[in-house]
């Protein structure tokens, strides 16, 4: 599970992305920061993978932290991968970066996203709109887009106006 | 993760101790806990400004030493009437100075009031000592009471003093606060600031009302003492002598272990308490990835450090007045020993002794309370200095003697060449030029650090440019005066700040002299009428701890509103509409365009859907602007703008 909240400890970057596997090895947690996009960041750091994050995780960005947060959960190998809101802060086309990662490699494992973006769940396979504890439609992107109209109001307000 | 060892969790946690701080009970236990406060670098300068402080109140202080002389005086004074009274009953006479004065002084009492006396005790064999005794013990009534009143009035009069020289300097304090510049919160944080209010001005009370007068009825009560004891026997009092420098040497040994081990308890519970928070806040991330059992364990390494820690420092913090006293039992023991073969030898009467071995005791005393008022003083001067250093920083600049007001400002922006750093050596601006019409919406989409919220810090003076000129209608913003400046530069930003109080109150922050009547109107410009309308009172809602009880839509429809009812020409949104989700973004922005009409508007936005309809949209990078132009032809350019729009390219 990643949440939206995302919580890093005192610690370095492995000792964080370990909370995930305590035996992996510095193979895993490269590939799973490189799935979450974070092995590109980690290595410009002088200290690597031994930075200190500071209390908090306060020495990093926080779309760098969520990819973090992202490649602690990768390491725990999980059969059901949620995402909470994990991505807000990532930017759109790292965020796509790692949508394909977890297409391409973990074709297996059951993931759940809630995010305010279409962007992040347009490609899921079933999309579950909600509103005050409701669930008021269920389908994929272009059935919802069809029939539903909360989903096509969230849609219209995150895309160009010359639709709406 | 695996599970860290203790040298590794002190080293991760431990900056905690000293960044976060640890506030001390009052007179916390041990001696060592007074040090924390640090030892001030310029005592002196420190003290004659403090002096400033106290001045108004020379007369009390002179009041208050005198009273204190006076109880000072009568403790000793009344404590020496045992002397005549035991040797009478001895059947002797006190032959020592003080002795036979007071022995005087109760003859010629008794004397006076002899019929009295005479007629209670009638003429039997014992009433000669009944008498003296009778009077004795009433001169002594007469003296503590006095003594006490003395103290009495000594304490309420400096309590006056103390409470009124920290009001007066938190006053300042925060009088100066209200006129720092924005630069001085970005070096302190909030905490360091709160903790100049908190802490160290109570420390400097304490040390008034306390320590200051400790200092000196210690003082007087030391002479005083060594006086009576010598006047009363210079042998006993040279064998008294002796002890204390062995006395203190073996106090300040134990102070500087238990110190020591102190210091230690207090970065083992600055580690603590940082594990504690972090595992309280990430609960949900431990809970996912059943790291229970090894925080658990963690906690425990560091909590049994901790333990070893306390039980040093409390221990030799305990220890200390046990052993002080038991040495003291020593010197006493020595010194009566000494005193009874005197007696035997000399003329030394049994009730001087009595005397002196009461002084003896008490002598070493104050030594210690001395030595232990002094790391108060230490401490209490040493936020004294940071109290100062506060009020010594730079304020804002005062504004040019020949500055204008900005009445009927139109808001015509310009930047020219502006260059800017919050550092000299780290320049966040350079070279940015950019004009706005009147009524123009000017947008600045960029990177986080890129400059964008720089530009509008500029643009309020919370800085001011040292290379390149902001003008409004013509007029450099720095030959404006600076209220008026602000008066006419309305903002939102992303994080919104309300404060307890009404909606109405804070919408009319936006300013203070508006009508009801205005108000909602700038709340029905602002989208945000018909929510208020639906709270429990409406306008009188109270908002509570920041507005807690509104979600961040309606708080910052609130802080919208307060923009509305400013007739300020020129606006500012940063990120105005960053926390809320896009539906509800919407909503806002019906109020937020009714809220640009006709007002000079500077948008900045990390949502590029939110600046599309500006005049002019600047791309911001490294400070630079590298693409200028309108929606449409940014698009066409296939820049950087289009990039991140397309989100072929990363906004962090």
């Amino acid at each position: 599970m990643v949440l939206q909240k995302n919580v890093l400890f005192s610690g370095t970057i492995e000792e964080n992305l370990r909370w995930g596997d305590e035996n992996a090895t510095m193979e895993e947690i490269r590939k799973a920061a490189d799935y979450a996009q974070a092995d590109k960041f980690v290595t410009t750091f002088t200290n690597g993978y031994q930075t200190d994050l500071g209390q908090g995780g306060s020495n990093v960005s926080g779309g760098q932290k969520q990819r973090l947060c992202i490649a602690r959960a990768l390491l725990k190998h999980p059969k059901i991968l949620i995402l909470d809101d994990s991505t807000s802060a990532v930017d759109t086309a790292t965020e796509a970066m790692i949508r394909k990662a977890f297409a391409e490699e973990l074709p297996g494992t059951t993931k759940i996203i809630i995010a305010q973006r279409i962007g992040s769940v347009r490609d899921a396979d079933q999309i579950v709109v909600m509103d005050n504890g409701r669930v008021t439609g269920i389908g994929t992107h272009a059935q919802l887009l069809a029939n539903n109209t909360e989903y096509q109001e969230i849609y219209y307000s995150q895309t160009d106006r010359k639709e709406a | 993760m695996a599970k860290r060892t203790l040298q590794d969790l002190q080293r991760q946690y431990g900056g905690v101790a000293s960044s976060q701080k640890i506030k001390m009970r009052p007179g916390g236990r041990g001696p060592g806990a007074a040090g924390i406060g640090g030892k001030p670098k310029n005592a002196r300068h420190t003290i004659q400004r403090l002096l400033q402080y106290v001045k108004p109140y020379r007369g009390h202080l002179v009041l208050v030493l005198l009273f204190m002389l006076l109880s000072t005086v009568t403790s000793l004074v009344g404590g020496y009437m045992m002397a005549p009274i035991i040797d009478r009953l001895a059947g002797r006479r006190t032959e020592t100075l003080v002795g036979r004065w007071a022995d005087g002084v109760i003859s010629a009492c008794r004397d006076a009031f002899a019929p009295t006396l005479y007629s209670w005790l009638g003429h039997q064999t014992a009433a000669d000592v009944l008498a003296y005794l009778l009077t004795a013990i009433g001169i002594m009534l007469v003296v503590y009471l006095v003594g006490v009143a003395a103290t009495y009035l000594q304490s309420r009069l400096m309590l006056s003093v103390s409470q009124g020289t920290i009001e007066s300097i938190r006053n300042d304090l925060f009088d100066k606060v209200q006129a720092l510049p924005v630069r001085f919160f970005d070096r302190n944080p909030t905490g360091e600031v709160m903790s100049r209010f908190t802490n160290d001005v109570d420390n400097i009370g304490t040390m008034l009302d306390n320590s200051m007068v400790s200092l000196i009825s210690g003082s007087v009560t030391l002479i005083g003492t060594f006086i009576f004891m010598v006047t009363t026997n210079w042998v006993l009092t040279l064998v008294t002598v002796f002890f204390i420098p062995i006395f203190s040497m073996g106090g300040m040994a134990i102070a500087k272990r238990s110190r020591k081990y102190y210091k230690g308890q207090q970065a083992a519970l600055g580690a603590v308490n940082g594990y504690i928070e972090e595992t309280v806040t990430g609960q949900k991330v431990i809970k996912t990835f059943n790291h229970e059992a090894l925080c658990e364990e963690e906690f425990g390494l560091l909590n049994d450090d901790l333990r070893g820690k306390q039980f040093k420092a409390n221990f030799y913090g305990g220890i200390m007045g046990p052993i002080m006293g038991n040495t003291s039992q020593i010197s006493y023991a020595i010194t009566v020993g000494v005193g009874g073969i005197l007696m035997a030898t000399t003329g030394f009467t049994p009730g001087a002794l009595t005397v002196f071995a009461g002084y003896s005791r008490q002598f070493s005393m104050p030594i210690n309370n001395l030595s232990q008022q002094m790391t108060v003083v230490f401490s209490a001067l040493a936020g004294a200095e940071r109290v100062f250093a506060v009020m010594d920083a730079e304020p804002e600049a005062p504004d040019r003697p020949d500055a204008r007001p900005a009445d009927g400002m139109r808001g015509y922006v310009k930047m020219q060449d502006v260059t800017f750093g919050y550092d000299p050596d780290k320049t966040v601006l350079h070279h940015i030029d950019l004009y706005a019409k009147p009524g123009q919406k000017i947008a600045f989409v960029g990177s986080t650090g890129a400059g964008k919220t720089t530009i509008t810090n500029l643009l309020n003076r919370f800085y001011d440019v040292e290379q390149g000129a902001i003008t409004v209608d013509d007029v450099n913003i720095q030959d404006y005066r600076r209220d008026d400046l602000r008066r006419n530069i309305a903002m939102v930003l992303q994080d919104t700040h309300l404060f307890t109080g009404t909606v109405r109150e804070n919408i009319r922050y936006g300013r203070l002299d508006a009508t009801d009547e205005e108000v909602e109107a700038a709340a029905k410009t602002a989208s945000a009428h018909s929510f208020i309308m639906r709270l429990e009172h409406g306008y009188d809602t109270v908002i509570e701890g920041d507005g807690t009880n509104l979600s961040q839509g309606q708080r910052q429809l609130l802080n919208i509103a307060r923009a509305a009812l400013s007739k300020a020409p020129i606006l500012v949104l940063d990120e105005a509409t960053s926390s809320v989700d896009t539906r509800t973004e919407r909503h806002i922005e019906h109020g937020l365009d009714r809220l640009m009409q006709g007002r000079t508007t500077f948008v900045i936005a990390h949502r590029l859907s939110t600046v599309r309809n500006a005049n002019a949209i600047m791309v911001l990078e490294h400070g630079e602007i590298i693409e200028r132009g309108d929606h449409d032809d940014l698009l066409a350019q296939k820049g950087r703008y289009w990039q991140l729009y397309t989100g072929a390219a990363e906004l962090d």
